[in-house]
């Protein structure tokens, strides 16, 4: 199957799958919802929020960080509000990632019973896995930051220009990124590989991941930056749309929340569409994987 | 008809003389020139040692006899652990010095012109903090005393091992940062300049934050160095020697400076330029060079701006030195003619920090350079003048609100981003502004000095005006320039110059202002405390129009015209009582302005009519006011702004959690 092949399919079957974008987008923007409302209420609920009224047309640095300093003591109850929201996005994202993958790989229509069956059923899996996958990217982490400081160290020790450290420093960020993206990629096969063997065990599934993405390096990478590649383009583009659409009325704020909405939409329906190219792209390279059983424990 | 051919002619002669004149060595003296040096220093770049020899003709300026000389020996602040600067540093600093890092400067010897040897005579003292084993103050006293106004001459011997690059001064590889490196003779204050009561010498210790306050002189200065090596300095270059044993001497001469600094690194590319009577020289790094224009720009607006506003710049160089990177401390320094800069690699335009640097550091060539005031009694006089003008050069260049930062649509301007150095203060009121540099508690020196001056500057510019206060300083340097004025002295200027222009408006001087701001250590605050609508109870009868003319028809009970009344208060919770301005904003469009002298604990503004929004010191003209967030009131919820940043916050929480609904 070619790469184009691939997306075209990838895209149909998202396209044809709706209240699977609808269910990613529609959860995340729940949780990010009370977030965000949270914040509303309680930047209003300030005494002196009428002060900042004059944010509208320009955002004042000086007003901004004489309220952090005299109201930041309230901020510490936001802070708990993002850190458990981004705890419960994460675990609900997880276990909707399982509906997502049976959904899509049952081949059939969607359905609701399906959907909800494939969360239930891998939610703990695939929370296991994040857990795993959380160590593997600590490791490299670690592994990346001591690599680094012995770079640098030795990079600037009696240079006369940064220059090498900046290439250094860019070079460490290359690698960070590559290393991020394969323990995504990994991730992402790991969970397709577990929906379509109905696997157990993580650690051998992640193992077996790692071992897929090794014999098919390049295709599955170029899938992965293809796919990264789009959702940097969007993003561009919205920042492009953003900057001219300057929220400096009450329209204006409702003109780029759409646009703001429309880009999220856009996001989820990738996000989707790349769970279908990695199972198309697992069932192409590995024919036992299509024929497995999806979407039963 | 001779006479109109010679008359022309005779005008050109005198005005070219004129001009050379006034823009070569031989110029008529600016200052008082009480010292004058002759310097032969030679550079041993591998060493990293300086060895010379530095006759020095010092005056006695006071109307009494001197018994003794007393010199600034400041490179042995890096002698040791146990010098008043490294004490002060913290053992951080102390520690960090590797193992022949150190740095020290000897004199074996100091000979009269008659020949005597003053060297066995010479202890070292510590006036400001008695530590016995600080060597940066050298006391030498004299066979017999220097009469009043008379001269004396010696000729002194030194050695001087440079430290690596730590605090202003050193080498790093091949660079090489020459400051504070010679034997320089402390200022002999005579009775009755600034606090003196008697004379006196003035020859503070080198502590961590402070190190300037010398006379005025004419320097002479030969460097000889390597002759891969490429030399800046204090003044003009004057003459060049290549010697036999592949060196070079480099001659200059710098008059009416009170230091002399200069730098040599084979690295640097050269970048000139002109700005009217100033040849601009950049000594920058290889892989800086390209970045130049950045710096030889600002230098250029701020010569431009400073010359209108404060006054002439009178010297014909100067040299912008970008340090070797590594050599970072030596970054962001202020010498007569010369300074250093900071730059980094890649820094978009919208980070000013390049800008920033350049003119803060160039403004010392007048609030340090000419208006000479003691670092280390008065930093705020040099650090906090200077620190006004560059966010005024910087505000005027890129606006109040984008001067320090504009990026990605984040931007910040240079006075606010000044003001919270001194507004994030854990506690502003700790000191006075006028504390000793050395005496500042723990962390309060910079945002003291330095921020909290800049905005007292600013406020008395909110209330006396900008063309006031262009009057105040342009009569403060034309009456203190190439002197050494004080604190007293500059609000002396401001006494005579603020009721000059604004009458008794503010008193018949402004002490009460500096009594606050300047001495004391009160915090400024205004707020608007409250704004109450309430429904008029309805009159009875006929009511008028706003003419009293003609009536708007009888009132009945039930039936009468909507009527409010409302009550603003405004508030000091901050100590500091200054007049202000509040603004009244009403529903139907209507805008009233109230001049509050600040004085009482609060008052209050009643009207007839339906009050929306109101605001004290609307024009934030008060910016030492430490929070702004209480100066606005408006009866109406927040709405579009809370609106507007709850939808931004909802998009990048969207992103984070869809980016790990990725990792997930
Ligand atoms: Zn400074």
């Amino acid at each position: 199957m070619t790469l184009i092949g691939l997306f075209r399919g990838a895209f149909r079957e998202t396209a044809g799958n709706v209240p699977l974008v609808a269910a990613l987008y529609g959860t995340n923007l729940v949780f990010a919802s009370v977030v965000a409302l949270a914040f509303r209420a309680f930047v209003a609920g300030l005494p002196g929020a009428g002060s900042l009224e004059p944010l509208l047309k320009d955002f004042d640095m000086t007003l901004f960080f004489d309220f952090l300093r005299t109201r930041g003591y309230a901020i510490g109850a936001l802070w708990q509000v993002v850190l458990f929201m981004t705890l419960l996005s994460v675990a609900v994202n997880a276990a909707g990632s399982g509906g997502i993958l049976v959904s899509l790989g049952s081949g059939s229509s969607f359905s609701l019973r399906e959907f909800l069956l494939g969360c239930g059923t891998y939610a703990f899996r695939f929370l296991r896995l994040l857990v795993l996958t959380g160590v593997m990217t600590a490791l490299a982490g670690f592994a990346l930051i001591a690599i680094a400081g012995l770079l640098l160290e030795a990079l600037s020790r009696n240079g006369t220009s940064e220059i090498p450290v900046i290439e250094g420093l860019a070079a460490a960020a290359v690698v960070s990124g590559a290393v991020l993206m394969l323990v995504v990629m990994a991730s992402d096969y790991a969970r397709v590989l577990t929906v379509s063997t109905g696997s157990r065990s993580m650690l051998r599934t992640l193992g077996r991941s790692i071992a897929f993405l090794a014999r098919n390096a390049w295709g599955a990478i170029a899938l992965q930056v293809v796919m990264a590649s789009l959702t940097l383009c969007l993003f561009a583009l919205f920042l492009l749309l953003a900057e001219v659409l300057e929220m400096n009325s009450s329209m204006r704020v409702i003109l780029v929340f759409i646009v703001q909405q429309a880009f999220i939409w856009c996001r989820s329906f990738l996000r989707v569409m790349m769970f279908s190219c990695e199972l198309a792209f697992t069932r192409s390279r590995l024919p036992s994987a299509g024929h497995a059983e999806i979407g039963v424990a | 008809m001779r006479t109109s051919v010679v008359t022309p002619l005779l005008a050109l002669t005198v005005l070219a003389v004129g001009f050379s004149v006034a823009y070569s060595g031989s110029a008529p003296a600016l200052s008082d020139r009480v010292v004058q040096y002759a310097i032969d220093v030679t550079l041993e770049s591998r060493e990293k040692t300086l060895s010379g020899s530095e006759r020095l003709t010092w005056r006695n300026p006071s109307s009494g006899g001197v018994q003794e000389l007393q010199f600034h020996m400041y490179l042995n602040a890096f002698k040791n652990a146990e010098s008043t600067f490294m004490r002060e540093s913290g053992a951080r600093r102390s520690t960090a010095v590797r193992e022949g890092n150190w740095g020290w400067i000897d004199v074996p010897s100091l000979r009269l012109d008659d020949g005597t040897e003053l060297r066995e005579r010479c202890t070292f003292i510590s006036p400001d903090d008695g530590n016995g084993q600080d060597q940066t103050v050298l006391r030498v006293p004299l066979p017999s005393p220097v009469p009043p106004g008379g001269k004396i001459s010696l000729t002194v011997k030194f050695r001087a091992q440079l430290p690596r690059v730590i605090a202003r001064t050193g080498y790093y590889g091949d660079f090489f940062m020459v400051g504070q490196w010679f034997p320089k003779v402390g200022v002999y204050e005579p009775a009755g300049v600034r606090f003196a009561t008697a004379g006196g010498w003035n020859c503070h210790q080198f502590h961590a934050v402070t190190e300037f306050y010398a006379d005025f002189g004419v320097y002479d200065v030969a460097m000889t160095v390597p002759d891969r090596f490429i030399v800046g300095a204090t003044g003009e270059r004057r003459g060049e020697k290549r010697n036999p044993d592949s060196t070079v001497t480099y001659s200059y001469h710098a008059g009416d400076v009170h230091d002399f600094a200069w730098t040599a690194s084979p690295l640097y590319v050269e970048v000139t330029d002109t700005w009217r009577h100033v040849s601009l020289r950049a000594l920058m790094q290889p892989s800086h060079a390209g970045e130049a224009g950045r710096y030889l720009r600002s230098a250029r607006a701020a010569l431009g701006y400073l010359n209108d506003c404060v006054g002439t710049y009178p010297y014909s160089c100067l040299t912008i030195v970008d340090p070797a990177w590594g050599a970072g401390e030596a970054g962001g320094m202020e010498y007569p003619e010369l300074f250093t800069i900071e730059p980094l690699s890649l820094m978009p335009e919208g980070v000013r920090l390049p800008e920033i640097v350049t003119i803060h550091e160039f403004t010392h060539q007048y609030f340090y350079g000419m208006v000479a005031t003691n670092e280390f009694e008065e930093a705020w006089m040099d650090e906090g003048f200077t620190q006004y003008y560059e966010t005024r050069i910087m505000d005027s260049l890129y606006g109040a609100k984008r001067s320090a930062l504009d990026l990605f649509g984040c931007h910040f301007g240079d006075l606010e981003f000044t003001r919270i150095g001194f507004t994030g203060m854990h506690d502003p009121g700790i000191a006075p502004i006028t504390t000793p540099g050395w005496k500042f508690p723990l962390g309060s020196y910079g945002a003291l000095t330095y921020s909290k001056t800049a905005l007292v500057l600013s406020t008395l510019e909110g209330l006396i005006g900008r063309p006031a206060m262009d009057s105040v300083m342009k009569t403060y340097f034309r009456r203190w320039k190439f002197r050494h004025p004080c604190g007293k002295d500059f609000v002396s200027v401001v006494n005579s110059t603020v009721p000059a222009i604004c009458g008794s408006r503010y008193g018949g001087d402004m002490n009460w202002f500096f009594d606050q701001v300047l001495y004391g250590t009160g915090v400024c605050d205004f707020e608007l405390t409250s704004i109450a609508v309430n429904a008029a109870t309805p009159g009875r009868g006929i009511a008028d129009r706003d003419s009293g003319q003609a009536h708007a028809g009888e009132l009945k009970a039930g039936g009468a015209p909507e009527m409010f009344e409302s009550i603003v208060t405004v508030g000091r919770p901050g100590d500091v009582r200054l007049p202000v301005e509040v603004a009244v904003w009403f529903d139907d469009g209507r805008e009233v302005r109230e001049e509050w002298d600040g004085i009482a604990k609060t008052t209050q503004y009643r009207y007839s009519g339906r009050v929306v929004r109101a605001a004290v010191d609307p024009g934030r003209k008060i910016m030492l006011d430490v929070n702004l967030t209480n100066n606005v009131r408006s009866t109406r919820p927040p709405g579009g702004a809370i609106w507007k940043y709850a939808v931004k916050v909802l998009f990048w929480v969207q992103n984070i959690f869809l980016f790990a609904a990725t990792i997930a």
